[in-house]
């Protein structure tokens, strides 16, 4: 996949994964690694992208006598998927007129 | 490698950032270790999966540009010949910070007695041009975004970048995949970073310079600055008549080469290749080394360390011998100055290697 696209997806990626609650980077790495090859590596501006932009919070809890960063979806990382998804509808509205236009004329 | 000497490496090839970022970086890593570690895995695991400190800084660096620069727009460039020309605010006081970053160009970089900060690109490359302008600087870009869909070849071209003399502000260039050169500038602070390409610098006043090339060498010559820190890999490094406060010189793979340089602090590093001083003039003075060699003539200086291990060190110091604490050791060599404690004595020399020769003379 094209890697400027490939960056946008990753950020709602992310996001989504929060869905179901507050979550840590390598727990986060491996849930999204199971649909888009990622490397551990270069998801930290990642991570910081998202905080910076207000869409996840951050606070830290023990584990294992250590601290462990969770991340924690907000209203506007919830507002961001949503408006993915409404532009992904669109997108796959058009997609489905060209296909159709595509098998009328083989 | 242990996670400890990774990020102290890793750091090394971020010199800019923050100390807050450096902890946040340091902090994000080693939990990932930890939890993978946790699932089983093991550090060293970890680490290979992170690519080398040089490549994770290139990464980390790469989406931190992206990051930094604002929403670009079409330059607003005029023709001149088979060249585009872009010139930026007539009050060059106004401009902070100027960042230009291209791919597969070679840039150079000259003087111009205008007022203004002009770039100029083959037409060819219009397409790729873009650029912002706001309170933080200009930020002006000829990268390639590869699109799935367009499959295009990779154009080179020659960039010419017209710098108003006394620029009193950052500068700071990127290539890709291509050398710089800059030649006679007063700039205040000086950024330039090379990939796969070469870097030389030719007579510049300012306060801080900051090299950086992968694969390719650097060169300064005839300059004057406050702080300087010059790092390649693969590649040698030479700076010939230039005077600092402090200077940082790292590679890997190449020689280094000081030839006349004043310098109250100057540190050379290498590994494989050797370190030569002629006519140096420093308080400290720190040279390292792994099978290479390290000679001096007439090096002057208070505190001076030379670590080698399968090299020899040889050479000349400027000074008596009397005035020095010295520490010199070889496992399997000849080693002349023999090591002379002078508890008292206000300037050091130490030298250290295995495997090899030292020979030191002293010419007052």
């Amino acid at each position: 996949m094209d890697t400027q696209r490939k960056k946008g997806m990753l950020d709602i990626l992310v996001l989504s994964v929060l869905l179901s609650g507050p979550s840590y980077g390598y727990k986060i790495i491996q849930d999204v690694s199971e649909i888009m090859n990622v490397s551990e590596s270069t998801m930290y501006p990642i991570f910081k992208r998202l905080e910076s932009s207000g869409c996840v919070i951050t606070y830290s809890e023990e584990h294992n006598g250590r601290r462990r960063k969770y991340f924690s979806l907000t209203e506007t990382g919830r507002e961001k998927i949503d408006s993915f998804l409404s532009e992904w509808q669109e997108m796959m509205q058009i997609y489905e007129f060209i296909m159709q236009n595509r098998r009328k004329n083989p | 490698m242990k996670k400890q000497e990774y990020f102290e490496e890793l750091l090394t090839y971020l010199p800019q950032i923050s100390s807050e970022d450096r902890e946040q970086i340091y902090t994000y890593y080693d939990e990932l270790i930890c939890d993978g570690m946790e699932a089983g895995r093991t550090e060293e695991e970890m680490l290979a999966q992170f690519g080398s400190p040089q490549q994770l800084a290139e990464r980390l660096q790469e989406e931190w540009e992206l990051q930094s620069m604002p929403a670009l727009s079409p330059v607003p460039a005029q023709i001149r010949g088979s060249e585009l020309v872009c010139s930026f605010l007539p009050d060059v006081k106004r401009i902070p910070y100027a960042q230009i970053t291209t791919d597969c160009c070679h840039i150079r970089i000259i003087p111009t007695e205008n007022s203004q900060l002009t770039i100029s690109y083959p037409k060819s490359l219009e397409q790729y041009a873009a650029y912002s302008e706001s309170q933080k600087g200009i930020f002006f870009s000829l990268k390639r975004r590869r699109s799935p869909f367009s499959l295009f070849g990779r154009r080179s071209g020659n960039i010419l970048i017209e710098v108003p003399k006394g620029f009193l502000a950052h500068l700071k260039v990127h290539s890709q995949n291509g050398g710089i050169t800059m030649e006679d500038q007063v700039i205040e602070k000086v950024s330039l970073s090379a990939s796969n390409g070469s870097i030389r610098v030719l007579s510049l006043t300012g306060k801080e310079l900051e090299l950086s090339s992968s694969n390719a060498s650097i060169a300064v010559e005839n300059s004057a600055f406050v702080s300087g820190t010059a790092r390649t890999s693969n590649g040698s490094i030479r700076i010939l008549d230039t005077i600092a406060k402090t200077f940082q010189v790292r590679t890997s793979n190449g020689s280094i080469t000081f030839s006349n340089v004043k310098c109250q602090e100057q540190t050379l590093i290498t590994s494989n290749a050797k370190i030569s001083i002629a006519k140096g003039q420093c308080d400290t003075c720190v040279c390292t080394t792994s099978n290479g060699s390290i000679s001096v003539e007439q090096l002057q200086g208070n505190n001076l360390t030379f670590t080698s291990s399968n090299g020899s060190i040889r050479g000349t110091l400027t000074g008596k011998a009397e005035e020095y604490s010295i520490s010199c050791h070889t496992s399997n060599g000849s080693c002349t100055p023999a090591a002379v404690s002078r508890p008292d004595a206000n300037k050091q020399l130490s030298a250290r290697t295995s495997n090899a020769s030292i020979r030191l003379e002293f010419n007052a």
